[in-house]
């Protein structure tokens, strides 16, 4: 399969609409904060004047995104490796190990996708208070579509987690959540 | 266990000296300098899979190792590295086609891709000159991807001030290139 | 060489991200190699001058590189059993 950022936009749609598995919740929550970072970078290159960080802002937006297709295909990876060993035979410790494997790399993921989308929304945030006010619209908007991405992606990780109480990932995943969240907020109420 | 730096920053033509003088210091400064050069050209340049990436890798330093005394001008030891890098790439694409068709890198975007890792090598070593904090804080971003959180607890640093410091530690690197194009003549290296 | 473009703060970003570390290990493998041809040298010099030590090695030849004092790491062995065939013409 090819790389996902070489794919055409109406292919990855027809693929994540189709019936298989993955594509799936979370490579979409990889490429929402794709593309709330990418709105980031627009602000910031077009704040280059009246923002002195604006250009370094650019910088680290575009950064993000570059991560973000290669998430979404891991997660497709890991998600069928997962459902792979789910069809092992039952009751063989050789079934459990790769289940309990593959599970865990199904829980990695999508904490680095919600960590790259805190990141993000914590960038949108700058945006809509330093950059150009007239692209205010885009800066909330990345803001909110990150923190979408994170929310997402952290419900993942409880439902992939929800036999291990306690595990730190989980923690993580939420605290990334919580600093999405009041970045999202907050870009929504930057006055003018 | 790969070793921290133990030597003062020596020169190229002067590690490599000291490497043909059979210090094992300097064997691992040189291995420690040139391994994302060489990881780069493997991986981004001839898109070798990770197995084939990591056994061109060490062919790479086997050679070098054992041909260190052929190399006329100790200080074109990095460019003298690519050209061996593309040799072992090139063999190990040959042998894999031989199993099973792989993709051809065309000429033109493997020497595009070739030439922005030189560049990159001089960045990283004006990168190496702006010192702490910068230099962890845009390695461990842009080369190592790692979350402004965790960069933060790893320089002790809070993570709600890492854009702002990476944007900071940007201006003052290109500032650094800058001044060093400003006083290198055209034809010449700095070092 | 093409004149390097002017280093904007995207395009040094970019930059450095194309020089990420190598991954875990291949490092300290590449800077063991020196103890590593050491090894090898040693006993390919021994298996030249010594024909029990060479016949050792023919019959099972992590045994024999044991038996002479040395660990049979897989790359060493590996390496020799290289060399042993290509020695053959196999």
């Amino acid at each position: 399969m090819d790389d996902y950022v070489d794919l055409r936009l109406g292919q990855l749609l027809e693929m994540t609409a189709a019936e298989a598995p993955a594509p799936g919740a979370g490579s979409a929550a990889a490429l929402a904060i794709a593309l709330a970072a990418a709105l980031v970078a627009k602000v910031a290159r077009s704040s280059r004047d009246s923002w002195s960080d604006g250009p370094g802002v650019a910088a680290q937006a575009l950064e993000l995104q570059s991560r973000c297709p290669t998430l979404a295909r891991e997660d497709t990876d890991a998600w069928r490796d997962a459902l792979t060993a789910l069809g092992g035979p039952d009751g063989t410790s050789g079934r459990e190990a790769a289940l309990a494997q593959a599970l865990a790399r199904a829980a990695d993921l999508p904490l680095t996708i919600a960590e790259t989308g805190a990141d993000v929304a914590g960038l949108a945030l700058l945006a809509a208070e330093r950059g150009d006010g007239s692209l205010r619209g885009e800066a909330a908007t990345a803001a909110v579509l990150a923190h979408a991405g994170v929310r997402a992606a952290t419900h993942l990780i409880v439902i992939n987690l929800a036999t291990q109480a306690g595990d730190e990932r989980s923690a993580r995943a939420e605290r990334a959540e919580r600093v999405a969240a009041s970045a999202a907020a907050s870009a929504l109420t930057v006055e003018p | 266990m790969p070793t921290e730096r133990a030597t003062p920053h020596l020169s190229d033509t002067e590690l490599v000296r000291r490497c043909r003088e059979g210090s094992t210091e300097a064997w691992n400064e040189l291995v420690e300098r040139f391994s994302r050069y060489v990881y780069a050209i493997c991986g981004r340049g001839f898109g070798l899979a990770a197995h084939d990436a990591e056994d061109a890798f060490q062919e790479v330093f086997t050679r070098v190792y054992a041909r260190l005394d052929t190399l006329r001008d100790d200080s074109a030891i990095r460019s003298w590295m690519a050209q061996l890098t593309r040799r072992v790439c090139l063999d190990r694409l040959a042998a894999a086609s031989r199993e099973q068709p792989v993709e051809d890198v065309s000429d033109e975007r493997l020497e595009r891709t070739i030439e922005e890792i030189d560049q990159a090598f001089a960045v990283r070593e004006a990168l190496e000159e702006l010192g702490e904090p910068c230099q962890e804080l845009l390695d461990r971003f842009f080369a190592r991807d790692e979350s402004y959180r965790t960069i933060g607890e790893e320089l002790d640093l809070p993570a709600g001030t890492i854009a702002s410091r990476i944007s900071r530690c940007l201006v003052k690197l290109r500032a650094e290139l800058e001044g060093r194009k400003a006083s290198t003549p055209p034809s010449g290296r700095k070092r | 060489m093409t004149e390097p473009q002017a280093y904007d703060e995207e395009r040094l970003g970019r930059l450095i991200g194309l020089l990420a570390p190598a991954p875990h290990g291949w490092v300290g493998a590449a800077q063991e190699i020196p103890a590593f041809r050491q090894t090898l040298d040693e006993i390919v010099a021994r298996a030249e001058a010594d024909e029990a030590f060479r016949r050792a090695l023919i019959a099972d030849l992590e045994a024999a590189v044991a038996g002479a004092g040395y660990e049979p790491e897989p790359r060493v062995v590996e390496e020799l059993r290289r060399q042993m065939n290509d020695q053959r013409g196999g």
